[in-house]
């Protein structure tokens, strides 16, 4: 979205931000229309745990996707992260230094993705494709088939903590997405480094050719990505209260139904934090409404899917409509004035 | 002065799908030499039927990517396929086994040009319209099937033979997965149809300005992974005998895709073989099972199998850069002389 | 007989209407050419008889039939081609494949294509237009110039009846435009209608036998080229005479603000050494590919250098693109579609993303400032836009040429290293865009300006360097510029004649 727009649009809602707002809205009616405690708050907010983790990794991704790039391992790097964290845990590390050392995993397994990306010139997609396997390899290996649980009571059960007490009071997973979501919204939206990733995104070989630092730039974003995924690896240890291998598999593809359904551009250069915050709250408003229903795990990803579709497909089939009706009425109204003239 | 540049392309060339083929060898010998009950007749035929699921697909997606898209659902299309195949025939327990694999192929195309009419007429990425389809196409396993898996029992022994054998003593998993890649590399090489599915992945927009129809090609190349990814649903079904809603053709699409870069197909579109995805599906096959057979841990396959690519991907653009900086040496050259 | 016959073509693209009413004839022997302003629809008016887009209101009439918009294989079958600089060639096709991608079977014949009669008809086709090449040679291998030549002969391969040809040679050293040029005269002496469009209107007058111009997409005049003079085109063309501004060809002897000391970057730059003073515009002539652009990139860090050294008044070596620019040296790059601008972003980011130290503080953009500082650049440059949300790629050459200029110039820009001012760009923004480059070197400002256009090279420069193969093969100054000294030393040809 231009900048420059930035003030005419606070009384008008772009156009990317419709569809997500729609489906957030119509889940919400449908969710409580099958539900009185839909819309209870206390249920609501204890829900959220997962879907936090979701939106973590994908306010990190809108950054790696809008300057170009995309982050296909950040899942696997949650699982090999967590796998350190379970591990140094059970050789009796404090559990604070575990959750220390989870993050600062994810953090130089971001960095070794930018670095072979940046070092070897490979795309992006191919290089986490291949670390998706190698870093859930690590945690595999790491881990073998076991559990690692009797994590300590006041660690496990984060995303059931209060912030503020009362009722509802606001728990700490939403807490922490709130603060990470203004953190993320000034940096893409207010600072120089957003700025510089938007136009790199947009074209990075002017953004090179007008002094900006492509390669400082795109690693930070994968810096940025991984650190998220490695605090995300302890959230969601906490949550689960144990840890497995397997741990987040296949989030890496909601986290980027995310960030796409809220109209950042896959291939880069335009996308918003707000819309992947909205998007989050939407595919979560979806999905606890089917829930509420009682359909399958399955079936919700498939709702979750077919909207994205629509999402990207409504505005084009629209635009075309436009053009069309366009284009034949100036036609008749040329046609008109030769006659006349 | 005459430019020879197509024996030294071609040698290049070459060189990728030899050099595949190199490392295979090389890998051959050193499980071999480390164990040698991996040269086992039984063993080499469990990697090839492993494979053969993976060629089946991969000759498929080895086209939509040279057209520069993606086909992240191919999974779910194995698995819708085959849940619609083995419903069935689980319910007409007589039900000839030729009709039982055209149903399967034909629900994979209409998945296929489902994706094709998204990626061409609906203007959507590849990689975000299959990445919708992926989760639809699975919702739909589990509305189809209502939860309820097939069991070996239900499934028709002539399908279940289809894995282990056939008239001509290789088993018709294998047979099919070398008449798919052949499929490919016919239409690649020798088709001029062929030929202008690498120009729309070459130069989309020179191909709409030279009058290709851009989105009928488009169109056919998912529906004919989708057609493959059926048949490969009937392979499924005569491997494992079992088909899960939940786990049928899961994490399908990454080891095909896998397979496709590795065998040397460019992500970008424009240049890939189908012997390079054969190769590719053949070393990964290789890689895995004979790690199992040398006694690592299964749990170190990922890891290979995630290395493997990057090391496949790097020599790729080695190769690539010094061959472009080749050409550009020649053109300067020719310049010199004028 | 008119092959061609357009009559009342109007266009619009949103709410402007690009062609106005236009009525266009073609006969078959002529070579007809179409000059104009940027934006002043000729693009359009071609891709319409091309067949590429459709003509709102309006007929064309192609061999006496009329024809409505019709796909673009029927049109291609019908024998017209469009030719533009960007070759719709496919990179990683081989030259057979590339030219033989669009057959289309005739009907009642076999479907099975007949590769090895292809490869005979195109070999054939190669060498009547002086190709050398393989036909097995993948087309990235093939430069510029061959690249076209494949287009044309998979244009000539049907049956070719029309051939536009649009600004075919921006990107070609004179000796191609040679035989670019005698390729179309051969093609038009067997039948083929030719449409030229271009901007060198020297190249215009020479190749043309017709020349209708426009102007804001209206038909000003049609005229034969026997009977116009380039003045007269320009006048028709802006609808005012122009002063080509021509240098003050005095320096007062003031210092040397950049050094560069025996600079190597291989494969482009072999040990390249020179000196720019201070209001001094120092022009870079060469052929393409004799390594100017390369040059620039090199200086300015962009470009990797195995060997020497970047000195610059202010600050001493300078090594990183950061350094060049704290030292007051920019770029403004040749490609401005791929390097100099961000197509899909609005005009007002295009101008702030490189004055981001003069509007942000500690890291946190301000907008207001952002704007200002656009809207200061916007006017100064008389930079035409419709809103000020307009993103870049809206903007006509000559505007974007001039964004790409202008936003460099709130920074203390001491050196300006300037790649083809004014290619593809309109007579009107490239007579302002020499003016502010004499302007400013009167201010003290040191340009190093590569220009392949030569008379812009000749006016403007006070002093010529021309590049052959990475070095240096002469200087020259003051009276010694001139277009045939500068291309003696371009290709390397001896006073007797000879080549070196």
């Amino acid at each position: 979205m231009s900048q420059l727009t930035k003030q005419d649009a606070r009384f008008k809602v772009p156009g990317y931000l419709v569809g997500p707002i729609l489906i957030l809205v119509v889940a919400l009616i449908y969710g409580s229309l099958g539900s009185e405690y839909f819309l209870d708050p206390s249920s609501i907010v204890f829900n959220t745990g997962r879907y936090i983790e979701i939106g973590l990794l994908a306010l990190a991704l809108t950054f790696v996707i809008i300057n170009g790039d995309i982050d296909l391992s950040v899942a696997s790097t949650l699982a090999a992260s967590a796998a350190v964290l379970a591990k140094l845990f059970e050789r009796n590390v404090p559990i604070l230094w575990c959750c220390v050392a989870s993050i600062f995993t994810g953090l130089v397994l971001g960095l070794i993705n930018g670095l072979i990306v940046i070092k070897f010139g490979l795309p992006s997609l191919v290089v986490t494709l291949a670390t998706l396997a190698l870093y859930r390899g690590l945690a595999q290996v790491m881990l073998g088939d076991g559990v690692v649980s009797d994590y300590p009571e006041n660690f496990v059960g984060f995303d059931q903590r209060l912030i503020i007490g009362g009722n509802p009071g606001l728990p700490a997973p939403l807490a922490l997405f709130i603060v990470s979501s203004l953190f993320f919204y000034y940096i893409l939206h207010r600072s120089n480094y957003g700025i510089k990733n938007f136009m790199t995104g947009s074209n990075p070989s002017t953004a090179s050719f007008s002094g900006i630092s492509v390669n400082r730039v795109r690693l930070l974003a994968f810096a940025l990505s991984g650190t998220m995924a490695g605090i995300c690896a302890v959230m969601i240890t906490s949550r689960l209260g144990s840890t497995i291998s397997n741990v987040g598999l296949g989030l890496e593809l909601l986290a980027i139904t995310a960030v796409v359904l809220g109209g950042t551009d896959i291939f880069g250069g335009r996308g918003s934090v707000t819309g992947t915050v909205v998007a989050l709250f939407a595919i979560m408003a979806v999905r606890e409404a089917l829930v509420i229903q009682d359909i399958n795990g399955q079936v919700q990803d498939a709702a979750v899917g077919a909207l994205l579709i629509l999402t990207v497909l409504v505005p084009t089939i629209r635009s075309t409509f436009i053009e069309k009706r366009k284009r034949s009425k100036r036609f008749n109204q040329a046609k008109s004035t030769n006659m006349t003239g | 002065m005459q430019l020879n540049l197509n024996s030294k392309a071609s040698i290049l060339f070459r060189k990728r799908e030899f050099g595949i083929f190199v490392f295979i060898l090389i890998l051959l010998l050193v499980f071999g030499s480390l164990e040698p009950r991996f040269f086992r007749s039984d063993n080499m035929s469990a990697i090839l039927s492993s494979v053969g699921i993976l060629m089946v697909v991969g000759a498929g997606q080895t086209l939509v990517i040279v057209t520069r898209n993606i086909d992240l659902s191919v999974g779910s299309t194995l698995g819708v396929s085959a849940m619609v195949m083995g419903m069935i025939a689980r319910e007409n327990q007589d039900f000839p086994i030729v009709g039982l694999i055209v149903i399967s192929m034909v629900v994979g195309g209409i998945c296929g040009l489902l994706n094709g009419l998204l990626v061409s007429y609906g203007k959507i990425p590849a990689i975000i319209a299959t990445l919708g389809t992926l989760a639809v196409f699975r919702g739909v396993v589990f509305l189809v099937s209502d939860n309820v898996q097939i069991d070996p029992n239900d499934v028709p022994q002539g399908i279940i033979s289809l894995s282990t054998t056939s008239p001509f003593r290789i088993p018709w998993l294998l047979i099919f997965a070398f008449f798919s890649i052949t499929l490919v590399w016919y239409i690649s090489s020798k088709t001029l149809f062929g030929k202008r599915i690498y120009a729309v992945g070459s130069n989309p927009e020179g191909a709409v300005s030279r009058g290709l129809s851009f989105n009928k090609l488009t169109i056919f190349v998912f529906i004919f992974v989708g057609v493959l990814a059926g048949l490969g649903g009937v392979l499924y079904t005569a491997r494992y005998a079992t088909i899960n809603p939940a786990d049928v053709g899961r994490g399908l699409e990454f080891e095909v895709i896998s397979a496709v870069v590795i065998g040397g197909t460019n992500i970008f579109g424009g240049s890939g073989t189908a012997l390079g995805t054969a190769l590719g599906c053949i070393l990964i096959g290789i890689l895995s099972n004979g790690l199992t057979v040398v006694g690592v841990s299964p749990f170190w396959k990922a890891c290979a199998t995630g290395f493997l690519i990057l090391v496949a991907v790097t020599i790729d653009n080695l190769v690539r850069k010094r061959q472009e900086e080749k050409f550009l040496l020649a053109i300067r050259n020719q310049r010199v002389v004028k | 007989m008119n092959v061609l016959e357009c009559k009342s073509l109007s266009k619009w693209y949103g709410d402007s209407a690009v062609l106005r009413d236009v009525d266009f004839e073609l006969a078959q022997n002529e070579i007809h050419a179409i000059v104009g302003e940027n934006g002043a629809g000729k693009s359009t008016l071609v891709k319409i008889i091309s067949g590429l887009v459709p003509v709102d209101v309006g007929n064309v009439k192609f061999n006496g039939n009329d024809r409505t918009y019709s796909n673009i294989r029927e049109i291609q079958n019908s024998g017209i081609a469009l030719i533009h600089q960007e070759p719709r060639l496919f990179p990683d096709l081989s030259v057979l494949e590339n030219v033989c991608v669009d057959y289309e079977a005739k009907v009642g014949t076999s479907r099975r294509f007949n590769w090895k009669k292809a490869e005979e008809q195109t070999k054939q086709l190669l060498s009547q237009l002086g190709c050398t090449f393989s036909v097995q040679t993948p087309v990235k291998a093939l430069s510029v110039a061959d690249q076209q030549m494949v287009d044309v002969v998979s244009a000539l391969r049907k049956k070719l009846k029309l051939l536009i040809v649009d600004e075919p040679t921006a990107s070609l050293t004179p000796a191609e435009v040679k035989r670019m040029f005698k390729t179309l005269r051969d093609l038009n002496n067997r039948g083929v209608a030719i449409i030229f469009i271009g901007h060198r209107l020297e190249e215009v007058l020479e190749i043309s036998t017709r020349i209708t111009i426009l102007k804001d997409g209206e038909v000003v005049a049609v005229k034969k080229t026997s009977e116009t003079t380039e003045h007269e085109l320009i006048k028709l063309m802006v609808g005012r005479s122009l002063n080509i501004s021509s240098r003050n060809s005095k320096i007062s002897n003031s210092q040397t603000t950049l050094k560069i000391k025996n600079l190597v970057s291989p494969g482009y730059v072999d040990n390249i050494s020179f000196e720019v003073k201070s209001g001094e515009i120092l022009g870079i002539g060469g052929l393409v590919g004799a390594g100017r652009s390369e040059l620039l990139e090199t200086i300015f860090g962009l470009r990797k250098r195995t060997h020497g050294d970047v000195l610059s008044l202010s600050q001493g070596k300078i090594k990183k693109v950061k350094q060049a620019i704290s030292a007051g040296i920019v770029l403004v790059p040749e490609d401005r579609a791929h390097n100099g601008l961000f197509l899909n972003r609005s005009i007002i980011e295009n101008l702030a993303i490189t004055n981001l130290n003069l509007t942000s503080s500690g890291g946190k953009r301000n907008f207001r400032k952002e704007n200002k500082i656009g809207r200061e650049l916007i006017d100064k440059f008389r930079i035409k836009l419709l809103s000020s949300a307009q993103l870049a790629r809206e903007l006509s050459g000559g505007n974007q040429q001039k964004v790409s200029l202008a936003k460099w110039l709130k920074q203390e820009v001491k050196i300006l290293l300037i790649d083809e001012p004014s290619r593809g760009v309109d007579v009107g923004s490239k007579s302002e865009i020499h003016q502010f480059l004499n302007d400013s070197a009167q201010q003290g400002m040191s340009i190093i300006m590569v220009s392949s256009d030569m008379r812009e090279l000749i006016e403007l420069s006070h002093r010529i360097l021309v590049m052959r193969n990475g070095r240096i093969a002469g200087e020259l100054s003051g009276s010694d510029i001139s277009e045939e000294s500068v291309l003696r030393l371009a290709s390397g040809v001896t006073s007797t004649g000879r080549a070196n």
